[in-house]
């Protein structure tokens, strides 16, 4: 008899089911909606079922190069923030004073918390041709670099809002890379840099990688900054998703799209979790000594 | 003997004074707190010396300034007469024993031995064969292969040892290396780290709190309280002669007393205490107040008669006794009120005297210890 006033294990399960119903259900509707047509003039959709906008969709030259650049931007933001943010990270692991890492660990909270419509229209006025930047740089007797309605603009706004997911999910990864191994590690011979490439890189890895797949899933999403920011003229998916709908008015086009940037989006997460699962410590998980 | 001559060849080894330790007026202070204290010492080549203390101190602080961990804000840290008190920790040849060992634990065992030779630039083949003597001087040699997550908490800390004395270091720092380690195990890594010690002649300072593992360790102890030593000498003098109330006290189960001074001799002088008089030898110290520390087992014990009037001195009623089956040890409530803890050896016929009982105590003036300060 196991545990005969022991409640059932599996109806635990059911509030996590119930949410994950719901969120399928709209799934399911949305791809539902893809198979349907829009009646040109009118509001109304209607059938018969077919994959004649998944054909459309991916037959536009202009629906592959954006998705590509998406995918490649979203790589290069990735990139741009394990530069910029790894250090950021550790110093705030590292540090012995409380003061930086507070002061760190505050301004990326105020970052993640102050609306994305404010910030990008901080940006242009940052960034704007008679902007901050330009101005000094006019200052100093150079010509004005425009930083605004183009890519810069866009990669940099994206880099302020993508840096807090990074850096967070990173400095809480290092936080359990104990200090005390570097310690070892440099006085067994090994310079400040090699201690960092011997033994604290190899042991965040998987931290690394779990923060740049967020990073990349969050970037490849992005619509409000390259719609504010890129000027029209550099739109990302969502953004081309947007004016599927508010252009043309076609809703099963553009749910046709999401579905499909859905799954290319997907695999692409899907690849880092399969190098996490290459660079997976092989060693056993350190244990408590004791 | 195990087979540790890779470790014993490098040049120069044994008792030279290239491996001699001296610090001189050393001093580390955080905002206005002085966690060391202008503190001066000086270790033999080959001598294992033990920094005994309670938390915060300082103890560990000159452990970590010695290995460069911390920078003194005054004093200077020698080895062998070279000045390494500016170097970076890489570039000491001092190897630490960390208190939870800090193995890497995505390297073996025996790339963890290798990590400080590879760091030396030696060749391949040269480090295959020290980490093989290394670990063989451990009798770790049949897990090279394993991770450390892998070892039970005796074979890391044999990994860590082996780690450290691979590269053959000027000094050996080791911060509470048995802290982690239950009972009977620490016991035994005790002995077989002082063994290994005394075999390679390597110069060893030791963090502890444990005084148990200070006796049997060091070759000298230096007992530091508040950011200063407050003794430097062989175990036996610290624990037989402790020099001040706070090392007594740490050394652990000594009756404090506190009696007067009462006249001088040209071999001695008288002191009054507990309700008795005693004859000690040498000069007092300054003052009427004389602080005595006197261990359990230097008192012995005799029935008083009955006729002993308690005016007669070091007369008392045993208040508890405490039968620890190869020693008793017996609380002792004296007629002033003050207590006393006395340590007899007990054998198959010792009789165990009884809760009540009146005895006279012997107080040997050779083993009364003078406190100074």
């Amino acid at each position: 008899m196991t545990g005969a006033r022991q409640p059932d294990g599996r109806w635990l399960a059911l509030p996590a089911l119930l949410v994950l119903g719901l969120f399928f259900t709209a799934f399911g509707t949305f791809i539902a909606l893809s198979l349907l047509h829009a009646v040109p003039g009118t509001a109304s959709i209607a059938g018969p079922a077919s994959l004649d906008n998944y054909r459309a969709v991916a037959g536009l030259a202009l629906n592959r190069e954006v998705t590509l650049d998406t995918l490649w931007l979203a790589l290069q933001l990735t990139g741009i923030c394990i530069l910029v943010g790894y250090p950021l990270a550790y110093l705030m692991a590292r540090t012995p004073s409380r003061t930086v890492r507070n002061l760190i660990l505050f301004v990326l909270v105020v970052t993640f918390l102050s609306g994305g419509v404010t910030r990008a229209y901080s940006w242009l006025i940052i960034l704007g041709n008679t902007g901050l930047v330009n101005s000094l740089i006019k200052k100093l007797g150079f010509a004005m670099v425009p930083l605004v309605h183009n890519r810069t603009g866009v990669v940099i706004s994206l880099t302020h809002f993508l840096l807090p997911f990074f850096v967070l999910t990173l400095f809480g990864a290092l936080k359990t890379v104990p200090a005390m191994l570097e310690e070892a590690a440099r006085n067994l011979g090994a310079s400040r840099l090699r201690s960092f490439l011997a033994v604290t890189l190899p042991l965040s890895v998987p931290g690394l990688i779990a923060a740049s797949t967020l990073t990349y899933a969050v970037a490849l999403s992005s619509f409000l900054f390259p719609a504010l920011l890129g000027g029209g003229r550099n739109p990302m998916a969502a953004n081309l998703i947007y004016m599927k709908i508010l252009d043309a008015f076609d809703i099963p086009a553009a749910a046709a799209m999401a579905t499909l940037f859905l799954v290319i989006a997907l695999g692409c997460v899907g690849l880092f979790a399969l190098v996490e699962r290459l660079a997976q410590p092989r060693f056993p998980l350190a244990r408590r000594h004791g | 003997m195990r087979d540790d001559h890779a470790l014993k060849d490098g040049p120069g080894r044994l008792a030279d004074t290239s491996r001699a330790l001296s610090i001189a007026g050393l001093t580390k202070r955080y905002g206005s707190h002085r966690a060391v204290d202008d503190v001066s010492f000086a270790v033999p080549a080959g001598s294992l010396l033990t920094l005994l203390g309670p938390s915060g101190c300082g103890k560990t602080t000159i452990l970590r300034a010695i290995a460069g961990f911390v920078a003194p804000d005054a004093g200077r840290i020698e080895v062998g007469g070279v000045d390494i008190t500016a170097l970076p920790p890489e570039r000491r040849q001092t190897a630490m024993l960390f208190q939870s060992y800090a193995l890497f634990p995505h390297m073996t065992v025996a790339q963890n031995v290798a990590f400080g030779l590879k760091m030396r630039r030696l060749g391949r083949a040269e480090i295959a064969a020290k980490v093989v003597a290394a670990l063989a001087l451990v009798r770790l040699d049949e897990l090279a292969g394993r991770y450390p997550a892998e070892l039970s908490g005796g074979q890391q800390q044999r990994a860590a040892l082996a780690r450290a004395l691979v590269t053959e270091p000027q000094l050996l720092l080791l911060d509470e290396p048995f802290g982690a380690l239950d009972q009977n195990l620490r016991e035994a890594m005790q002995v077989e780290l002082r063994k290994l010690q005394q075999r390679l002649g390597i110069t060893t300072i030791l963090v502890t709190h444990d005084q148990q593992e200070a006796l049997i360790l060091s070759d000298l102890i230096a007992v530091m309280n508040a950011g200063r030593i407050e003794q430097l000498a062989p175990p036996i003098e610290v624990y037989d002669h402790p020099a001040t109330r706070f090392v007594a006290g740490f050394m652990g189960a000594a009756n404090l007393l506190t009696g007067r001074l009462t006249g001088r001799h040209a071999d001695g002088f008288d002191v009054a205490v507990g309700g008795g008089m005693l004859r000690l030898p040498g000069t007092p110290p300054a003052g009427d107040a004389i602080a005595l520390a006197v261990r359990p087992e230097a008192i012995g014990l005799d029935a008083a008669p009955a006729e002993t009037a308690d005016a007669d001195g070091f007369v008392g009623r045993i208040s508890f006794v405490t039968n620890l089956g190869s020693r008793l040890l017996y609380e002792i409530e004296l007629a002033d009120g003050l207590r006393l803890a006395v340590e007899e050896q007990r054998q198959d016929k010792t009789r165990v005297r009884a809760v009540g009982e009146r005895v006279r105590l012997r107080l040997d003036p050779h083993h009364c210890t003078v406190l100074r300060g």
